[in-house]
């Protein structure tokens, strides 16, 4: 993540405006790991969605009830649960506009049940504001659940390729075992169209 | 108007409290009570230089503070000590060091309680300008740095993401926090400078629930503080450091019922 992190930014620097890959414009957001705010700091959900940037109020309204806490805003950020402080960080992440989403492990600090709403919330921002997902995670039920293609790293780039060939790549099956290779449900793309070397979409 | 030294020292504390007002909010939130401290302290020793060249008070006092800073940020660089270890060296040694020379400028009278806590009687018209024009230029300084450093209290990798410069930020922070110091030790003295900046902003912190609110809060606090200080100052001939102290103390009190109220409120 670092890396494609330090690539956006070293491209930024170069006065490439913004980093140009597989003919996409990519607008990144990258959400920091292990957010810790310091609470003695008097500070409401809505001051911190205007942290570093002047958002109008229905911006602000707007991305907040589209991660659904829309009733926090005028709540302390002190007194929020772990899954709410999570929603109140992906919608700022959100009222940036990001073409590509970078999350690393989004669900820390969040109960189970709050976790699986929390992935049903990315995959709803992912649809609806059309924006590409980079998650970084060691839950494999998600990981072989819920994703269009899998890179899978253990120091080096040890596979990739869609759930199911991953699942059926030797060194993932020598990493996790045989067993959890079979037990894990795996999400089958559906793709009704291939895609041409410019990018352009041709129907089968 | 300004021949009054009282009147002098109403307006050198009304301008010193709409300063520290802010500043002292981002030394609560930053945590940076001892930092304050130990630049304060040091000002003892820029007040020696400054007799001793015969140089103006607080801009000898700014570049002494501001090199205490610098020192300090070096000494975290190439030591292993712990911060507040290093703030408490350089504190006491740069007090030390300033006394010392006070004994060896034998021809000069110094008014040692009148620069330890502070001396409504020592405000010159002078003194005014630098506080009014210094405090002006502090707080448009601050009013540009404010998003970062604001930011980066909150979070500092999270402003950093965002493409603010938090390191920045910091820097000229510590350079206001010398500013702050130089222009207010004639009037709170150089004990209490740092009191001056953080109990109005923790009186604040009590009764506010957004930064904007607890800096507003800060400031009025700190013009009571000043207000009601220099004139019981006035009634009760005591110095006028401690009186405005002791006055933020009360407003810091009263501050505390306010919360003991909310919580009757909630239960």
């Amino acid at each position: 993540m670092k890396i494609l992190h330090g690539f956006y930014i070293w491209q930024n620097h170069k006065q490439f405006g913004h980093l140009l890959f597989l003919n996409f414009l990519i607008v990144e957001y990258l959400l920091p790991q292990k957010v810790s705010i310091d609470w003695t700091l008097p500070l409401r959900v809505r001051d911190f969605m205007v942290l570093t940037e002047n958002l109008k109020e229905e911006a602000i309204d707007e991305a907040l009830s589209l991660t659904g806490v829309v009733h926090l805003k005028h709540k302390n950020l002190g007194n929020l649960s772990g899954g709410e402080f999570q929603r109140v960080l992906l919608a700022r992440a959100i009222s940036k506009k990001p073409e590509l989403l970078v999350l690393d492990e989004p669900v820390q600090g969040v109960d189970f049940t709050g976790e699986i709403a929390l992935y049903e919330l990315i995959k709803k921002i992912s649809e609806e504001l059309n924006c590409g997902i980079l998650l970084i995670s060691h839950d494999l039920h998600t990981v072989m659940s819920a994703t269009d293609h899998v890179v899978c790293l253990n120091g080096h780039v040890c596979c990739s390729g869609s759930p199911s060939d991953v699942a059926k790549n030797n060194e993932y099956k020598a990493l996790f075992g045989e067993q959890a290779a079979q037990t894990l449900s795996i999400y089958e793309h559906k793709h009704d169209h291939v895609h041409s070397h410019e990018g352009e979409i041709k129907k089968n | 108007m300004f021949d009054d030294f009282f009147i002098r020292a109403l307006v050198a504390g009304i301008g010193v409290a709409f300063v520290t007002g802010p500043l002292g909010c981002f030394v609560v939130w930053r945590r940076l009570s001892y930092f304050g401290d130990t630049l304060a302290h040091s000002a003892l020793l820029g007040v020696t230089m400054a007799y001793s060249f015969e140089f103006n008070i607080a801009i000898s006092v700014f570049i002494i503070s501001s090199v205490i800073a610098l020192i300090l940020i070096q000494l975290q660089r190439k030591t292993n000590l712990p911060g507040d270890a290093l703030l408490g060296l350089l504190a006491h040694s740069s007090l030390a060091v300033g006394l010392v020379v006070i004994g060896f400028l034998t021809f000069i009278r110094f008014d040692i309680m009148g620069l330890l806590f502070g001396d409504i009687l020592a405000v010159t018209v002078n003194d005014l300008i630098i506080i009014w024009a210094g405090g002006a230029l502090i707080l448009l300084v601050l009013k540009l740095i404010w998003k970062p450093l604001f930011a980066s209290t909150v979070n500092y990798e999270l402003a950093e993401a965002e493409g603010l410069n938090p390191d920045r930020a910091k820097a000229i922070f510590t350079i206001l926090m010398a500013a702050i110091i130089a222009i207010s030790i004639k009037m709170v003295g150089l004990l209490l400078i740092t009191g001056m900046l953080i109990i109005p902003a923790a009186m604040a912190r009590n009764i506010s629930d957004n930064p904007q609110k607890m800096v507003l809060f800060s400031i009025i606090g700190g013009l009571l503080s000043v207000i009601i200080g220099l004139f019981s100052s006035l009634e009760f001939n005591t110095a006028s450091g401690p009186s405005i102290i002791t006055a933020s103390l009360v407003l810091f009190i009263l501050s505390l019922l306010k919360i003991k109220q909310s919580i009757q409120l909630k239960n």
